[in-house]
C-alpha cells in the first residue's frame, strides 16, 4: 500500500462508498424485479382468468370461445391472448393458439391449486413465461356471470381456499381425475374440467430489468469515483496544514533551534503533535546547548593546560638559565602534563560509558562491602597524611547484580571525591544499608562549603566546588559526572546533599537485582 | 609599565608573568574576578591580559567592571574559545584585542607592546628624544648620530620609559613609581627621586643637554627644551 495518507484514506473511502453502493443497489435492484415479476404473474392470471370466461364446449366437446368464429378478432377486440393452450386433464389437447402450432407449452399434471408457473422458449427462442392452472367450467348456473366470476376468482388465487373442490393440487388432481369423469359424463354434461396453459414473451420483463440493473452499475459506479475525487479534493484541503507544520519546522531548523512551531491556525486535531514536536525541539535545544558549553569546557580545559605548557618551555628557552631553574620550569612542566593526562583519561572513561549501552541487562555477582574495604584500604595513606578521620559501619552483604568494574569505577571517584573536598583534620563517613531493591552506600565528609543548590551541579561536568581549577590537582572536575553516568549505566542512581553543618553527603543506590526489581 | 594578569589556572599564569616580568614589566596577579577589579583600583594599571573562564565573576563581568571605570586599562582577552562568534562577542563586550589558547609567548609579548604604544598614542616603536632615541622593542636608549647606547639599568630604563611615554608631560614621583614598580605600597620618601637623580646625570651626559626637568612640588618632565 501506498504511503500516501491522502491516497489511503481517499482509496478507504471509496471502497466503503462503493460497498455501501453495492448493497443499496443489489437491495434496490431484487425489490424491483421481484416487484416488476410479480406483476407479470398477476396479468398472466387475469388472462387466464379471461381467456376461461370465454370458453365454451359444443356438444360434441371440442372447445370455442363464445364470442364467435373469428378468433382472431375475437382476441383482439377482447384482449385474449394471443398464446394458450387448453388440455383435458389427461393431456389431450383440446385447443392451441393458432401461434403456437409448432411450439407446443408445457404440460405437467402436478399442479397446486393456485396454477404454477414455468419458464419457456417460443418461437424465435424467445423467453417467456408460462401459466398453468386446472380450472373448471359449468356448474348448475353454466355460463351465467357468476360461473365466470368464480373462475375468476381462481386465477387470483383469492377465494380457492372456501372452493377447494374447483381447482386441486396434484393429488386433488388424480383424485378428482375419477370425479371429473364422473362429473364429465352425459348425464353431467355441465361440469368440465381442463387444464389450461397461458404464455407470454418476458422479452419486456427482462429488458426492463436489465436496464434497470445497469442504471444502477453506472449510477453507483459514478457515485464512486465522484466521492472519490471530492473526498480526494477534501482532504488535500484538510491536509494542507500538515504541510503548513512542515515549512515551519524546516523555518526552525534552517535559523536556531530556539524557534518554535507556531500553534496559529493549526487545526486542534494536530495541536498535540505540533505541541510534541515543540518539546522535542526544546530537548534536542538543550541538548544543543549542552554540548556547546561541553565543547567550551572541553576547549578550555584542555587549551589552559596546552597554553601553559607552551608558555613555560617557551619561557626556558627565551635564554640561558640556571640550571635550578630549568629543573623548576621543568617539573611544573610536567605537573601540568599529568593533570592534563589525568583529566583526558577521566574524559575518556566518561565518553566511553555514555557510549556503551546500559549493561542492565547482564547478570553479575559483586560483593560491594568488599569492594567498599579495598577502597578504603588504598585511601589509608592519604588519610593518614592528610590527618583525616574515616569511620566505617558496613555489613556483609550478599552479591548485588552490579558489574564490578563500573563499581570499581564509581567507588575509586566517590573516595577520590571525599578526600578531596574533606577539611583538614576533618572526617568521612561510609555505611552500607539494605533497602530493597537497592543496597545503599552512603559516603559524607565534612568541611562542605557549597550550599544546597549548588550540591545539585556537582554531576555538571567540568563543575569544581572550590577553586581546584587554578591549581596543579588532579582533580578534573569530572569525578561525579563518570559516577553518575556509571551508575545510571547499570541502573542505579545516585543523590547528593550538602548539610547545613557542613556535611556533604552522597548515596548510591546500587540495584540488589535490576532484573527482578 | 604595569600589567594586570587575570588567569585562573596558577602554572600558565606564573609562566605568563615570569616571561613579562623578564621584559621590564610590573605585573600584579589575580586568579579570579573578584581580585581582578579590587587590583585595579589604583587605577595605575596599563593593560589587563584577562582569561574569560573564571571562577566567580567571569571575564565579561570583569570587562564591564573595567570599561566603567575612569582612566580604564586597556585589555587583551586570553581564552580558549576560538570560534569567530567568541572572538566577536569578546571584542564587541570592549576588549581591545584577543588572543586564544594556547598561544607563543612571543607573539603575547608582541601584542602587549602595541597595546602600550595605543595607550600611550606613540606610533612607533622608536621614539625620538632630541638627540637620543628610544627603542621600545629592545629596550634600550641610544645616540642617534654615532648610534651610542646610553647604560641603563632595568629601573632606571623603566622610568626612562614611562617618561619618554609621557613625554612633555609632567609625571609625578607616585605616578612614576606606581606604574614601574610592584606592590601597593607608597614609595619611600625619596627613592624616585634618588632614580631620578641617577638617570638625570647619564641621559644629560649622553644628550649633551638638559632633557629632566623638576616642576617643584608637582614632578618631573622630560622635554628637549627648558
Amino acid at each position: 500500500m501506498t504511503n500516501s495518507l491522502r491516497l489511503r484514506l481517499t482509496l478507504s473511502c471509496a471502497l466503503a462508498i462503493a460497498m455501501l453502493l453495492a448493497i443499496l443497489g443489489c437491495t434496490l435492484y431484487f425489490s424491483l424485479s421481484e416487484a416488476f415479476l410479480s406483476r407479470f404473474e398477476l396479468s398472466l392470471r387475469s388472462r387466464a382468468a379471461v381467456l376461461i370466461s370465454f370458453l365454451d364446449w359444443n356438444r360434441r366437446g371440442t372447445v370455442h370461445f363464445n364470442g364467435g368464429a373469428d378468433a382472431h378478432g375475437l382476441h383482439t377486440a377482447l384482449a385474449i391472448p394471443r398464446r394458450y393452450e387448453i388440455w383435458t386433464l389427461h393431456g389431450r389437447p383440446l385447443l392451441v393458439a393458432p401461434d403456437l402450432k409448432n411450439y407446443p407449452m408445457i404440460f405437467t399434471h402436478s399442479l397446486n391449486m393456485a396454477g404454477q408457473f414455468i419458464r419457456l422458449n417460443l418461437a424465435n427462442r424467445q423467453p417467456a413465461l408460462e401459466f398453468i392452472v386446472s380450472a373448471v367450467r359449468g356448474d348448475e348456473d353454466d355460463g351465467d356471470g357468476q360461473d365466470h366470476k368464480h373462475d375468476h376468482h381462481d386465477g387470483h388465487q383469492d377465494g380457492h381456499k372456501d372452493k377447494p373442490r374447483r381447482v386441486g393440487d396434484p393429488k386433488q388432481a388424480t383424485r378428482k381425475g375419477r370425479h371429473a369423469a364422473k362429473e364429465n359424463r352425459p348425464d353431467n354434461p355441465k361440469r368440465r374440467h381442463f387444464i389450461l396453459a397461458v404464455a407470454r414473451s418476458t422479452g419486456e420483463l427482462d429488458a426492463s430489468l436489465d436496464s434497470l440493473q445497469w442504471s444502477l452499475i453506472i449510477a453507483c459506479s459514478t457515485a464512486t469515483i465522484v466521492s472519490a475525487f471530492i473526498i480526494w479534493w477534501l482532504l488535500g484541503r484538510g491536509l494542507r496544514p500538515v504541510g503548513r507544520i512542515a515549512e515551519e519546522i524546516t523555518r526552525v531548523g534552517a535559523d536556531d533551534l530556539s524557534d518554535r512551531i507556531s500553534n496559529d491556525h493549526v487545526p486542534i486535531e494536530l495541536i498535540p503533535i505540533v505541541d510534541r514536536l515543540n518539546q522535542l525541539l526544546g530537548r534536542i535545544d538543550d541538548a544543543m546547548r549542552r554540548e556547546k558549553a561541553m565543547t567550551a569546557d572541553i576547549a578550555h580545559e584542555l587549551r589552559t593546560p596546552l597554553a601553559s605548557m607552551r608558555a613555560s618551555a617557551e619561557l626556558a628557552l627565551t635564554r640561558p638559565r640556571e640550571p635550578e631553574e630549568y629543573q623548576r620550569i621543568i617539573g611544573e612542566f610536567l605537573a601540568v602534563e599529568l593533570q592534563m593526562q589525568h583529566m583526558v583519561e577521566n574524559f575518556l572513561t566518561l565518553a566511553r560509558l555514555e557510549a556503551r549501552p546500559s549493561a542492565a541487562s547482564e547478570q553479575h555477582q559483586c560483593n560491594v562491602a568488599k569492594m567498599i574495604r579495598r577502597c578504603i584500604e588504598e585511601s589509608q595513606p592519604l588519610l593518614k597524611i592528610r590527618n583525616i578521620h574515616l569511620e566505617s559501619d558496613l555489613i556483609d552483604s550478599p552479591a548485588i547484580n552490579v558489574p564490578e568494574e563500573l563499581l570499581r569505577i564509581v567507588l575509586r571517584n566517590v573516595f577520590e571525591n571525599a578526600i578531596h573536598y574533606v577539611d583538614a583534620n576533618g572526617s568521612i563517613r561510609t555505611n552500607i544499608r539494605w533497602q530493597p531493591p537497592y543496597a545503599i552506600f552512603e559516603i559524607a565528609n565534612s568541611g562542605c562549603r557549597i550550599t544546597k543548590d549548588q550540591a545539585q551541579m556537582v554531576f555538571d561536568r567540568f563543575w569544581r566546588g572550590d577553586t581546584a581549577r587554578a591549581e596543579l590537582t588532579e582533580h578534573s572536575g569530572l569525578g561525579l559526572s563518570i559516577v553518575r553516568q556509571a551508575v545510571n549505566n547499570f541502573g542505579g542512581k545516585v543523590e547528593v546533599e550538602a548539610e547545613l553543618d557542613g556535611w556533604f553527603v552522597l548515596r548510591l543506590y546500587l540495584p540488589i537485582d535490576p532484573l527482578n526489581s | 609599565m604595569r600589567i594586570l594578569l587575570v588567569e585562573d589556572f596558577k602554572p600558565l599564569r606564573k609562566s605568563i608573568a615570569q616571561a613579562l616580568h623578564e621584559s621590564g614589566y610590573v605585573v600584579d596577579e589575580a586568579g579570579d574576578g573578584r581580585t581582578a577589579i579590587w587590583s585595579l583600583n589604583g587605577g595605575y594599571t596599563d593593560l589587563v591580559l584577562l582569561d574569560v573562564m573564571l571562577p566567580g565573576i567571569d571575564g565579561f563581568g570583569v570587562l564591564k567592571a573595567i570599561r566603567s571605570m575612569p582612566n580604564a586599562p586597556l585589555i587583551l582577552m586570553l581564552t580558549a574559545k576560538d570560534t569567530v562568534d567568541d572572538r566577536v562577542a569578546g571584542l564587541d563586550a570592549g576588549a581591545d584585542d584577543y588572543l586564544v589558547k594556547p598561544f607563543a609567548l612571543e607573539e603575547l609579548l608582541a601584542r602587549v607592546r602595541a597595546l602600550i604604544r595605543r595607550r600611550y598614542r606613540v606610533d612607533s616603536s622608536i621614539i625620538k628624544l632630541g638627540p637620543l632615541k628610544m627603542d621600545l622593542n629592545a629596550r634600550r636608549v641610544y645616540r642617534e648620530d654615532n648610534q651610542a647606547e646610553v647604560p641603563l639599568s632595568a629601573s632606571e630604563y623603566a622610568i626612562f620609559e614611562y617618561m619618554a611615554l609621557r613625554k612633555g608631560h609632567v609625571v609625578s614621583r607616585s605616578d612614576i613609581w606606581d606604574h614601574t614598580h610592584g606592590g601597593n605600597s607608597a614609595p619611600e620618601s625619596n627613592v624616585v627621586d634618588v632614580f631620578i637623580g641617577l638617570l638625570r646625570k647619564k641621559i644629560d651626559a649622553a644628550a649633551g643637554i638638559r632633557m629632566i626637568h623638576t616642576r617643584r612640588g608637582l614632578g618631573y618632565v622630560l622635554a628637549e627644551v627648558e
